[in-house]
């Protein structure tokens, strides 16, 4: 049920504060906690790769995503950098880059990629570091020639795309076959899933299950810690950047985040608005990259990253400088707000959260990496 | 003011002027909006629809802002005249929860009117 739906019932029918395992949420609140679901969300598709959704091509790109022998080096994969035992990162600080590697799990769903939003699909997102030189270093001569010492390799190739030739087209095609693998990535449903699903249809039994702290930490989120602004919807992301106090200075000079992303995206002949796009004119999924602009606000900002899973995901923020999720709670209660650029009324302030409350928070973060029992059971050998 | 539970998509008539209530009035000029495939999410692109009266005036600009935060969309919507009044407005996004305030730049002879609406946003 829309959340708006559901908002206009509470109010129609009177609904007040309600009691779910010894927390009062009130209506808003209770619709708030609607709006971070269903999960999982509806399959999305994205006509800028023409083989997303392919099974053949899912295939295919889950191979070369693990192979490092389409590295110039031999010594890299995809899956070097986004282990797939670690929810599709590598628990390291940082790169060379100064930031902290991204989890894949839901990248299908997002608008913009990498901290600084540089890129406008995955399979762009995908080609960067297949060609960067400190990265892959793959060149159209160097994935011909891994095609054709591998038969079988190169048959699942040709079934996809056609005969392969040494142009850039070549690179973007096992581009857009790794994206068509990640696309598939999802984070389960949750126990806060769960929860919230019971919320929303009123199972006062079923959503008594989820931990009084975890309730207590979900009333903060959605009420005076204001965390739903930013971590809106069933991803806990809107998608969009934000400063929140992480310096952006690095051992390599500043960081200017999204300021210097979309002038890469500007200038990329890979974004959603260009030639290797496969989507006809007007396409849905491009409107993000037709009417975006760029301000002088935006240095400095970073992708608001999703929450799902992210327990398995630290260390956390932009350039990885908070190892724990208790880390990432005390920077927010101690805010230093002096640091944050505001005009009007401050959107981020600090919680002053007392040692519960931290407490609290973070027992509901947990919850969001939880298996919920089904998915858990899903998840089992038989 | 309106709730954002309201913002569902009508198809709009080609309206007669002037408009009939609820629309948005300054000088000489009326206008009305609605979304499509509402209701707007946040963080979720969105298209409206508005009708102009008079239906020769220009729909010049389009601009939503958080009052209370002093800051406007990361998006710059593009305008289509659709004909007889009528506007197709793409490209908008309200990335937070809060009161957003949608402005309608409109140029009617030689005047440009501000009209102006509120959208609360839960």
């Amino acid at each position: 049920m829309s959340p708006w739906v559901w908002l206009a019932l509470c109010v129609l029918s009177g609904v007040g504060p309600a009691r779910a395992g010894g927390v009062d949420f009130t209506a808003e609140e209770r619709a708030r906690i609607a709006a971070h679901g269903p999960w999982p969300p509806a399959p999305s598709s994205d006509a800028g790769n023409r083989v997303d959704g392919r099974a053949e091509a899912i295939e295919l790109g889950r191979r070369l995503f693990l192979d490092k022998r389409l590295s110039a080096s031999g010594q890299l994969a995809c899956a070097t950098c986004h282990d797939p035992k670690r929810a599709f990162q590598d628990g390291k600080r940082f790169t060379r880059h100064g930031r902290n590697t991204q989890s894949l799990l839901d990248a299908g769903q997002q608008r913009w990629f990498g901290w600084d939003g540089a890129k406008d699909s995955l399979w762009a997102a995908s080609l960067a570091p297949l060609t960067a030189q400190a990265e892959l270093a793959a060149t159209p001569g160097s994935v011909l020639a891994r095609l054709q010492g591998d038969h079988a390799l190169a048959s699942r190739y040709r079934a996809v795309f056609g005969p392969p030739e040494a142009d850039q087209a070549l690179l973007v095609n096992v581009a857009k076959a790794l994206a068509a693998y990640q696309a598939t990535l999802r984070s389960p449903r949750t126990v806060f899933d769960d929860f919230r699903d019971a919320l929303v249809r009123g199972d006062a039994a079923a959503a008594s299950r989820y931990p009084a702290a975890a309730q207590r930490g979900l009333k903060l989120f959605v009420g005076p810690g204001r965390c739903f602004f930013c971590h809106a919807g069933p991803a806990f992301t809107n998608g969009e950047f934000g400063d929140v106090g992480r310096p952006f200075f690095t051992a390599a000079g500043a960081d200017p985040g999204r300021w210097g992303g979309l002038q890469q995206l500007f200038a990329s002949p890979y974004n959603r608005l260009g030639a290797f796009s496969d989507a006809p004119a007007g396409d849905a999924r491009a409107v993000g990259t037709r009417h975006v602009v760029l301000g002088p606000r935006q240095y400095g900002e970073f992708k608001v990253p999703g929450l799902r899973g992210l327990q398995a995901t630290a260390p956390y923020f932009h350039d990885g400088s908070a190892a724990t999720l208790d880390d990432v709670v005390q920077h927010y209660s101690a805010l230093d707000e002096t640091r944050l650029h505001a005009d009007g009324a401050r959107l981020l302030q600090a919680l002053k959260l007392t040692p519960r409350q931290g407490a609290d928070l973070a027992a509901f973060l947990q919850t969001l990496s939880t298996r919920a029992p089904a998915a858990e059971a899903r998840q089992r050998p038989r | 003011m309106r709730g954002a539970a309201l913002l569902l998509w009508v198809a709009l008539p080609v309206a007669a002027c002037p408009l009939p209530a609820p629309a948005l009035q300054q000088g000489g000029v009326q206008a009305t909006w609605t979304v499509e495939a509402a209701p707007i999410v946040v963080g979720r692109h969105f298209a409206i629809q508005v009708q102009l009266c008079p239906t020769e005036a220009l729909l010049v600009r389009v601009d939503a802002t958080m009052p209370e935060h002093r800051h406007g969309m990361n998006y710059r919507p593009s305008l289509q005249r659709v004909g007889e009044g009528r506007w197709r407005v793409e490209g908008l996004m309200f990335h937070m929860p809060g009161r957003w305030q949608l402005r309608l730049d409109v140029q009617a002879g030689v005047a440009t009117e501000q009209l102006l609406d509120t959208i609360l946003l839960p």
